[in-house]
């Protein structure tokens, strides 16, 4: 791989593959390092699947990201989500059926979107201090009048009604 | 399968972005930069060892009666992959086949001629290995040291052949060795 065709590899891969290592469980700033670190290892490798096939080199390049992010956490010794070779796999497999299904994700995020017009009000509220305003767990308890583990329960009960709906929207079988 | 956490910060990343306005950064400048500098850091190299070669090879012409008069000065040492590993060698599970330069109680220093890479290899450059020497431990971190198998490097340590060698990476931190034998692993 020659310096033109990596800039087009990150031209047109980068954000997925931030994306993807932020799911994973990686903060933004290990996030930035370990793309890098992806593109790198893919323009050193010697071998790359068919550049010219979509799918295959994003795969590629997530198995890369997937192995750096294993390697990050074992350096560290302690990593903000539990993780070894099967639970990233695992990752693997909800990122290509859930979200990609085949595609490029933009309808999952579409959807996820107008979902997210459908929330009652207060719900919405939550989310915005949250995501939006960045706002910590216990200022969110002292606004929903709970305990901090009652705010961590209630996020997560209303990521859960996102993703039910976000199912329905796109015809996906009810999860399990 | 999918399991219930992933698809929960599935849709946590996905709201980070629609409304926490999180974007993915530009890195191409970086990742460019980064790109070039090992590129010319690997032609350096490769002028740099030319450079010596030729060095080694005048030096040789001029020196070569002396060099006969002292045979017994050894040959400037190479170096040895040790801890921590490169990031070529790191995942690497495989067999390795070479040569024992040395050992001592815990370890020894190997000079590889070829490595195939084994059904756990996670090294994306797992024959990056071959023509390098590298510090292979028969020592598990926090564990005994195998007497069998340091007899075994002992012996074959003065073995006129090649010797294979069942190796993992721990991490990042160092090789380590499960089985020797005599023999090449790619005659199996």
């Amino acid at each position: 791989m020659n310096s033109e065709k990596l800039e087009e590899l990150v031209l047109a891969h980068q954000n997925e593959v931030y994306r993807y290592v932020r799911y994973l469980g990686a903060d933004a700033a290990t996030a930035a390092d370990l793309v890098q670190d992806t593109f790198l290892a893919a323009f050193q490798s010697a071998t790359s699947p068919d550049l010219s096939d979509v799918r295959a080199r994003v795969a590629w390049l997530r198995e890369i990201a997937r192995l750096r992010f294993l390697m990050f956490c074992r350096r560290r010794k302690s990593s903000p989500v539990a993780v070894s070779s099967e639970s990233l796999e695992q990752a693997e497999a909800a990122w290509s059926t859930e979200f990609l299904r085949g595609q490029d994700g933009f309808d999952y995020v579409e959807a996820l979107e107008r979902c997210l017009e459908t929330l009652p009000r207060r719900e919405r509220e939550v989310l915005d201090l949250r995501y939006r305003d960045k706002k910590s767990r216990s200022e969110l308890a002292a606004f929903c009048k709970l305990s901090e583990d009652g705010v961590k329960t209630l996020l997560r009960r209303i990521r859960a009604s996102l993703e039910a709906c976000v199912r329905g929207k796109l015809g996906l079988e009810e999860a399990r | 399968m999918t399991t219930l956490d992933d698809r929960d910060r599935l849709i946590d990343t996905l709201l980070a972005e629609i409304l926490g306005g999180e974007t993915p950064p530009d890195l191409r400048e970086q990742i460019l930069r980064r790109a070039a500098r090992g590129r010319r850091a690997r032609e350096w190299l490769a002028v740099g060892l030319a450079g010596a070669l030729l060095i080694a090879i005048g030096t040789r012409i001029v020196l070569e009666p002396t060099a006969r008069r002292d045979q017994s000065q050894s040959a400037a040492p190479e170096p040895v992959i040790r801890s921590p590993l490169p990031p070529e060698a790191q995942g690497f599970q495989g067999f390795l086949a070479g040569t024992i330069l040395s050992a001592d109680d815990t370890s020894f220093i190997f000079k590889i001629t070829h490595s195939s890479p084994g059904p756990s290899n996670k090294s994306l450059t797992p024959r990056w290995l071959e023509g390098r020497t590298a510090h292979l431990l028969i020592i598990r971190f926090g564990g005994q040291v195998s007497q069998e198998m340091l007899r075994q490097a002992v012996k074959l340590k003065e073995y006129d052949g090649l010797v294979t060698a069942d190796v993992w990476a721990e991490r990042d931190e160092a090789l380590i060795v499960t089985r020797l034998r005599e023999g090449d692993a790619t005659d199996r």
